[in-house]
């Protein structure tokens, strides 16, 4: 069922539970993965795509169709996490700790985690990354966005996600044949 | 000359998931959020409103009897010499160590015979006019 019907079937007087479900099961995973490799931790995300989709059915009957709403779900979850993220960076200065640090750690010491050597090392080369940097290399080297699509999610220009795209890629490159 | 080789980022297992889930939370998922959202649709009772502005009231009422108390507590009262003195007094006359006489209890203050009192003369004149009559019957007894 496309975004369309979705909508057309949660606007039907007594499905909107139904409906949402349907959103739910549909937009769970890309969402859950594009947290996951953003907040690394299991906990921390499914606490995050819960509140997102908390989000999204309060603000679903004001929603406009003016963007897709895959589009708009990636907005709500992508802005969730920049929120959490910036609240544990704030939290770990005022305990005089890297944040970064703790991020790579995670990913040494999940169970979750089943990647191979240089798998690990290019997770940990991508949190070494500030988290706008973070996200946009995410969605081109991992989901394999299209610019467009990133330009609404992120609500910056395709030009300035290029340059982004480029400069992480230099970082997570340099910082890669250091580590291997 | 050694040239370091580049590291290639676009190696397919590289762009593998490499992370998992626990078994079956996708499933599991949909429960939660469908729980959390009806949780959250529910009206708040009368007593959910309630509590918390009572919980405030009693706040500043607990708050207020603690300063009342304090206050009470700490605040000097005004100390009466006088009848301290006289309770003193009196535990002493309870307890034996001094004999009660008349000169404890006499007050020099009210005894008129001490006082010079001036009679007016036109008094006199008035009340021997007045009473002319039982003055005689006096003077014949």
């Amino acid at each position: 069922m496309g975004d369309k019907e979705l909508l057309a079937l949660y606007r039907e007087t007594g499905k909107e539970h139904y409906a949402f479900n349907l959103i739910v099961k549909a937009y769970s995973e890309r969402l859950y993965w594009h947290i996951r490799k953003l907040v690394e931790s299991h906990d921390d995300t499914n606490d995050l795509l819960q509140n997102t989709f908390i989000k999204a059915w309060a603000a679903l009957p004001e929603f406009r169709e003016e963007s897709r709403l895959f589009t708009w779900l990636y907005r709500i979850a992508t802005n969730e996490t920049l929120t959490f993220l910036k609240r544990k960076k704030i939290r770990s200065f005022l305990s005089l700790t890297d944040y970064s640090k703790q991020l790579e750690n995670k990913v040494e010491s999940d169970v979750y985690f089943d990647g191979d050597a240089t798998q690990k090392a290019l997770h940990k080369a991508i949190l070494k990354l500030p988290n706008k940097q973070r996200i946009v290399f995410n969605l081109r080297y991992f989901d394999e966005m299209k610019y467009e699509e990133m330009s609404e999610i992120l609500n910056t220009s395709v030009g300035a996600l290029k340059a982004s795209y480029h400069h992480a890629s230099q970082k997570v490159q340099n910082s890669l044949e250091s580590l291997l | 000359m050694y040239m370091k080789e580049k590291f290639n980022l676009d190696q397919p297992h590289l762009k593998e998931n490499p992370y998992k889930v626990p078994e079956g939370y996708f499933n599991s998922l949909q429960d939660a959020v469908s729980e959390k959202i009806s949780s959250a649709n529910k009206a708040p009772g009368l007593w959910s409103v309630v509590k918390p502005q009572l919980a405030l009231v009693s706040a500043f009422v607990v708050i207020f009897l603690m300063g009342y108390v304090a206050t009470q507590l700490f605040t000097p009262t005004v100390s009466n010499n006088s009848n301290k003195n006289i309770s003193a007094e009196s535990s002493y006359f309870e307890d034996n160590f001094i004999e009660p006489s008349f000169i404890d209890f006499y007050d020099s203050e009210k005894d008129s015979l001490l006082k010079d009192e001036q009679v007016d003369p036109e008094e006199i004149v008035e009340y021997l006019n007045t009473n002319a009559s039982s003055v005689y019957i006096a003077s014949l007894e």
